[in-house]
């Protein structure tokens, strides 16, 4: 509690003595500002049915010439319904609170909790900026924040493509706030501007316990002309592996004004874990004894010194479609059994930033005949101050 | 209590949806940023314009009427969520601040 209190006390003291700083030198150019989001969303599936209200400001206070300290927080409140009983929840958290400072025309250094590199993490998880309400399973493969140093720019070639490159490495650091595993990693893509490709690698080795890599491609396509937006990522960990495929398409040349702010989104997910023998085993039989997980522990300790050839994918008919807990400042779920969702949202832009949405998801387990229909509508607001 | 409680929950937050949709309704759209034409920045060479439709429309749409000093600020943001080259963000900037 006291730790809790110490680092909302230095947050607090680090924001005001950069506001003071950029009042100071950068008055004339650049301001504080407060923005964020909102959401509310609505969940309806046959088990359950969710209610959550979030809130996420952002603070950002130009430092000097150029520099830009910034941080967003989370809010939430969930009212949970399923299978009779009812749960509610509120929940906070830092999302990230950084240094931006560029040193020269091509690095900016990062210091601080900041969102680790990839195209779904850093640019498309806001409320209203993403096409889907859902988080992709790829998201579940690799932290979504760390706590360390990240450095990021890019370099043209002519006028019609960049090359962009964001290194970084976090350090482990247990705290409620700052929680962030050692890993040193990075993402380069090359942006096509004029066609509007862009296509990107990921690559991250976790420092810490087994030291894993982990390994993301990223692909985002814009047809101008025809309004159409092509996004997909896939990710490769020791997890598993999981990709998305997204369509999205406005209707600008609808003779209607107002429909005109419509948006059709469709996306296609797939999700294939590596699961031990020990969780295979969990995941069939839940009730087990304490006996019988120490047997399952040596047998673990043996599938790991094996390697990964020991390991067994998941298909079991009697599993429920189980999540992983949203650990480690994940911005999304792995699944820990084979799965499939198919996503179809119909977005209306009310203006920039305001998002009304409705949304049907059907997830499956390939095999089992097993599948969930989820329901799902809401409003995003950006809101700038 | 719970139950009522619960009930006091969903009933403001269904006032605060409704509020919220009867305000987005009815409002009028803020003014836009003047994003047809396009500048020239001053090497010359990266068209303002251009960079708003390469960069900043990949994930949203032109934001309503901000002060320009905020608007300064949210482009060091946008410099680095969207990784911008050098040349792109002073374009950017000089586009956005006129």
């Amino acid at each position: 509690m006291k730790k809790n209190l110490v680092a909302l006390v230095l947050t607090a003291c680090v924001v005001s003595a950069f506001a003071s700083t950029a009042v100071a030198q950068d008055a004339l150019s650049a301001s504080p500002v407060v923005t964020g989001f909102t959401t509310q969303d609505n969940t309806f599936s046959e088990h359950e049915k969710k209610f959550n209200f979030g809130v996420n400001p952002v603070v950002l206070v130009p430092v000097g010439r150029e520099g830009l300290f910034l941080t967003e927080w989370e809010f939430g409140y969930d009212l949970h319904r399923e299978d009779g009983k009812t749960e509610k929840e509120f929940e906070y958290g830092l999302e990230y609170l950084q240094l931006n400072q560029p040193f020269s025309r091509r690095f900016t250094g990062i210091f601080g909790k900041f969102l680790t590199p990839g195209m779904w993490n850093e640019r498309l998880h806001p409320s209203w900026i993403k096409k889907t309400s859902y988080a992709p399973f790829t998201a579940g493969l690799l932290p979504g924040s760390g706590t360390g140093l990240m450095v990021k720019g890019a370099l043209p070639f002519g006028q019609s493509a960049d090359l962009t490159y964001s290194p970084f490495f976090t350090a482990a650091i247990s705290n409620k706030y700052f929680d962030s595993e050692r890993m040193v990693g990075g993402r380069t893509g090359l942006f096509l501007k004029n066609r509007g490709l862009d296509v990107g690698f990921l690559a991250a080795r976790s420092l810490q316990n087994e030291q894993t890599n982990t390994y993301g491609v990223d692909l985002t396509y814009q047809l101008r002309d025809a309004a159409t937006d092509l996004r997909g990522e896939y990710y490769s960990s020791s997890k598993g592996s999981a990709y998305w495929l997204e369509a999205s398409k406005r209707f600008k040349e609808l003779p209607v004004k107002s429909l005109r702010r419509l948006e059709l989104a469709v996306r296609y997910e797939y999700a294939n874990p590596i699961v031990t023998h020990e969780e295979h085993e969990e995941a069939v039989m839940p009730e087990e004894d304490e006996h019988h997980h120490g047997e399952m522990d040596e047998h673990e300790t043996d599938t790991y010194a094996d390697g990964h050839d020991d390991s067994v994918v998941i298909d079991d008919h009697k599993n429920d479609h189980r999540e992983t807990n949203n650990e480690n400042g994940h911005h999304g779920d792995f699944p820990e059994i084979r799965t499939n969702r198919l996503i179809g949202s119909i977005n209306y832009y009310v203006r920039d930033g305001w998002k009304l949405y409705l949304s049907h998801g059907r997830k499956n387990t390939p095999g089992s005949g097993m599948s969930d229909n989820v329901w799902n509508f809401g409003l995003a607001i950006r809101f700038v101050r | 209590m719970k139950r009522t409680a619960n009930l006091v929950v969903v009933f403001f937050s269904s006032m605060w949806l409704i509020a919220l949709l009867t305000t987005a309704v009815f409002a009028k759209d803020a003014p836009a940023i003047n994003v047809p034409g396009g500048t020239q920045s001053n090497s010359g060479q990266v068209d303002g314009d251009t960079v708003w439709k390469q960069q900043c429309s990949r994930c949203h749409l032109a934001p309503g009427a901000i002060n320009k000093k905020k608007m300064m600020t949210i482009s060091r943001h946008m410099r680095d969520v969207a990784q911008l080259t050098h040349e792109d963000y002073q374009a950017l900037k000089e586009f956005l601040g006129r």
